[in-house]
C-alpha cells in the first residue's frame, strides 16, 4: 500500500494518524491478518472429538474442531453453499455439524456428508494453517509463509519457562470466556501490552493506592515499593523478525520472596508450589548466570496479548484483540491456573485475574477510558497533524542493558529499561514490513 | 397469583431504593445494606447449545442460587466474584479520586422490573429474582446498555432486609464496554 512509508518515521519515533485511519484499515485485514499467526483457542476448549469453539481470524469467523479421528481442524465458519456461519454456537459438542440454512452436513473432519446432488461435494473451506504451541492454538489465513515456530521467535523461551511451565504440569482452563468490546484501534491496545509500562502507574494509579492501604489483600500481589531488584521490558524479534513485546521482566528475589510471604497466608501447600515454580525454572535454566524469576504481561505480534504471570498468585489471561473496524475492537479473555496448584492457591489466582486485567477488573476499565477518548479524537483535523510520539528510549535505540556477568550465556531478547517505547517503534517497523511488501490474504 | 403481597411491596421499595443509591453515586450507603457474609458473582454470558437434560437444568438453577456444593465447580473465570471485602475495595478505589473509568462518574439509569419474591421459611431467606436495565453514559455520545436478570437472596436482620447473594447473568455474550458499575 503506498503512503504507509510516510506514515511511520523510525528515526523519530512518530507515527501518523493515517496509521489508523479506514483506508489502511481494510489493507490490514489482507496483509496483516490474512498473513500472520493468530491465536484461535486453547485446546483444553475441544478435549474431546466432537467438542468445538468458535471465534476469529480478523473478521474473518472460524471454528476449530475436534475431529473424530483425533485431530483438531480449524475451519472458517461459513457453509460451502449458504455461505451462512454453520456453527453459531460459541462452543459446545456435535457428532455432525449442520447448517442451518439448507440443513447441509459435514463430519467432523469437514467433509460433506449425504451430497445431494451428487455434484456438488464442497467440503468446508479449512484454514490453511493451524499450529499448536503447547497447548495454544493458532491458525492462519496463508498457505504458506514462515512456521509458528519461526513467528514466535524467540518469545518461545518465555512462553516455555513462565507462562506454559509444562514440567510442573501446566495450564489449567478456567471454566468462563471473557468477551468484550474496547474503543481503539487493535494495534494501540496490541502495542500497549507490548510495549507500555510507562502508563500503568499514572492510568492505574487507584489501584496502585489500594494496595498502599491494603485493603484487599488478594489483588496485593507485588512488593511495590519495597522491591528494589530490577525490572526490565524484553523485545524478541528486534528490526529482523517478528516483534513481541514482554513487560515486567523481573530478575531477582523480590517477587518470589513476596509471593512466599503471600502463599504463606493462604496454605503450606500453597508455599511447597510457590517453590516448585521457582525450583522448575531455576532447574530449566541452572546453565545461566542470571534469568529472571517472570515477566507478567506482553504481546506476540500481532494481537496476542498474555498477562498475569508474573507471580504464582494470579491466573494467566490469554488475550486476543479482534479488529472490529478502524476505532473498534473485540476481546476474548481465557484465564488459566496452574494444573498442579492446590486449589486454594486457584481460587486466589483466579480471584486476583478476575479483579484487575479483566472485563469488570479494576484496571481494563481505566484503560477503556483512555482508549475511548482517543479514538475519539484520533480521527480529528487536529489529530491529523500531531502524530503518535513514541520516541521514549530513542537514544539507546537497541541497547542491551544486562551488565557483561550477566551476558556469558545470556537469555533471548533484548533486554530494555522498565520505561522505553523501542518495543513499540519496532511493532510499526514490523507492521510497515507487512503494508509494503507481497500480497494481502483476505481475512 | 402473588404469594405474599405485602412481602412483594416491601421487596419492591427495597430494590427501588437500591437502584436509587447506585444511581446517586451512594455506594456506602448501598453496602450497609448488605451482609457481612454476602457473594455476589455474575458469570461471563456464553451461547452454548441448549440441554433439556434435567441434571443440568437441576445444575444451573443451583448455580443461579449458590447452592454449589464442589467447590472445584466454583472455581471460575467470572466477571465479578464478589464478597464483603472486594465490594469495600471496589469502593474504596472510586473514592482515590484516580479510578479514571469512572471520571467523570458515569450518569446510571437503573430499570429494575420482572421482580418476584417469596420466603423460604425453612432457610429463613427471602428469595428474589428480577430483571435489571441499566443506562450507562460515560461522557458526551458514549453510551451503552446493559441487560441481565437476577437472583437474591435476602436475609432479615433487626428488621431490614440484608442482600446475602447475588447472581447476574447479563444478556451480552460480547459485553458492550468493559465494567465499572455495579448491577
Amino acid at each position: 500500500m503506498s503512503g504507509i512509508m510516510d506514515m511511520v518515521h523510525l528515526d523519530t519515533g512518530l507515527v501518523d494518524c493515517a496509521a489508523y485511519s479506514p483506508e489502511v484499515y481494510v489493507e490490514e485485514l489482507d496483509r496483516v491478518f490474512g498473513r500472520t499467526w493468530i491465536f484461535v483457542g486453547h485446546v483444553a476448549q475441544v478435549p474431546r472429538p466432537g467438542d468445538f469453539v468458535t471465534g476469529w481470524i480478523g473478521e474473518t469467523p472460524v471454528a476449530l474442531v475436534h475431529g473424530g479421528d483425533g485431530a483438531i481442524r480449524g475451519f472458517v465458519n461459513r457453509c460451502a453453499t449458504s455461505q451462512r456461519p454453520f456453527l453459531a454456537y460459541d462452543a459446545g459438542h456435535l457428532d455432525r455439524l449442520t447448517c442451518p440454512a439448507h440443513r447441509r452436513g459435514y463430519d467432523t473432519l469437514g467433509r460433506r456428508l449425504g451430497s445431494e446432488p451428487a455434484d456438488d461435494a464442497a467440503c468446508l473451506t479449512p484454514v490453511p494453517r493451524l499450529s499448536v504451541y503447547g497447548g495454544l492454538v493458532f491458525g492462519s489465513l496463508a498457505g504458506s509463509g514462515e512456521t509458528l515456530e519461526e513467528h514466535l521467535g524467540e518469545a518461545r523461551w518465555y512462553l516455555d519457562n513462565y507462562v506454559l511451565r509444562e514440567d510442573i504440569g501446566g495450564l489449567q482452563l478456567l471454566p468462563g470466556v471473557q468477551r468484550y468490546r474496547m474503543p481503539g484501534n487493535w494495534k494501540l491496545l496490541a502495542e500497549n501490552f507490548a510495549g507500555d509500562d510507562y502508563h500503568v502507574a499514572i492510568t492505574h494509579a487507584s489501584v496502585l493506592s489500594l494496595r498502599a492501604q491494603q485493603v484487599e489483600p488478594r489483588i496485593i500481589n507485588s512488593p511495590g515499593r519495597q522491591a528494589t531488584d530490577p525490572i526490565f521490558s524484553v523485545a524478541t524479534g528486534y528490526r529482523h523478525g517478528v516483534p513481541h513485546g514482554l513487560l515486567e521482566v523481573r530478575v531477582g528475589d523480590d517477587f518470589y520472596n513476596h509471593d512466599l510471604m503471600r502463599a504463606q497466608t493462604i496454605s503450606p501447600r500453597a508455599v511447597d508450589w510457590v517453590n516448585t515454580r521457582k525450583d522448575a525454572v531455576d532447574r530449566r535454566l541452572a546453565h545461566l548466570p542470571a534469568k529472571p524469576y517472570s515477566f507478567h504481561v506482553g504481546n506476540l505480534f500481532p494481537t496476542f496479548s498474555i498477562i498475569g504471570n508474573g507471580t504464582s498468585l494470579e491466573a494467566v489471561g490469554l488475550l486476543v484483540w479482534h479488529p472490529r473496524g478502524p476505532n473498534e475492537t473485540a476481546v476474548t479473555q481465557l484465564g488459566f491456573v496452574d494444573a498442579g496448584a492446590p486449589l486454594e492457591l486457584q481460587e486466589q489466582m483466579a480471584f486476583a485475574l478476575s479483579h484487575q486485567q479483566a472485563a469488570a477488573g479494576v484496571f481494563a476499565p481505566d484503560d477503556h477510558e483512555n482508549f475511548e477518548r482517543l479514538a475519539k479524537s484520533v480521527q480529528t483535523a487536529v489529530a491529523r497533524t500531531v502524530p503518535f510520539n513514541y520516541e521514549m528510549g530513542l537514544a539507546d535505540e537497541g541497547r542491551d542493558v544486562r551488565p557483561p556477568e550477566w551476558q556469558d550465556p545470556a537469555w533471548p531478547g533484548l533486554v530494555l529499561p522498565r520505561f522505553t517505547e523501542l518495543i513499540q517503534r519496532d511493532f510499526y517497523r514490523y507492521w510497515m514490513t507487512l503494508m509494503t511488501t507481497g500480497a494481502g490474504n483476505g481475512a | 397469583m402473588v404469594r405474599d403481597p405485602q412481602l412483594m411491596l416491601e421487596v419492591a421499595e427495597l430494590l427501588f431504593r437500591e437502584a436509587e443509591l447506585l444511581d446517586d453515586g451512594s455506594f456506602h450507603e448501598w453496602l450497609e445494606g448488605v451482609a457481612d457474609d454476602i457473594r455476589y458473582v455474575m458469570p461471563a454470558t456464553e451461547v452454548l447449545p441448549p440441554s433439556k437434560e434435567p441434571q443440568v437444568l437441576k445444575r444451573r438453577e443451583q448455580q443461579r442460587w449458590g447452592e454449589i456444593d464442589v467447590q472445584e465447580e466454583r472455581l471460575r473465570f467470572w466477571l465479578y466474584d464478589e464478597d464483603h471485602n472486594s465490594l469495600t475495595m471496589r469502593i474504596r478505589r472510586l473514592d482515590t479520586g484516580m479510578a479514571y473509568a469512572e471520571l467523570p462518574e458515569s450518569i446510571t439509569s437503573r430499570m429494575v422490573t420482572n421482580v418476584r419474591a417469596w420466603e423460604e421459611p425453612e432457610e429463613g431467606l427471602i428469595r428474589v429474582t428480577s430483571k435489571i436495565l441499566v443506562h450507562q453514559v460515560r461522557h458526551e455520545d458514549h453510551e451503552d446498555f446493559f441487560v441481565g436478570r437476577r437472583w437474591d437472596k435476602y436475609r432479615r436482620v433487626d428488621g431490614q432486609l440484608r442482600l446475602l447473594w447475588r447472581y447476574v447473568e447479563l444478556g451480552h455474550p460480547v459485553l458492550p464496554r468493559t465494567i465499572s458499575i455495579l448491577f
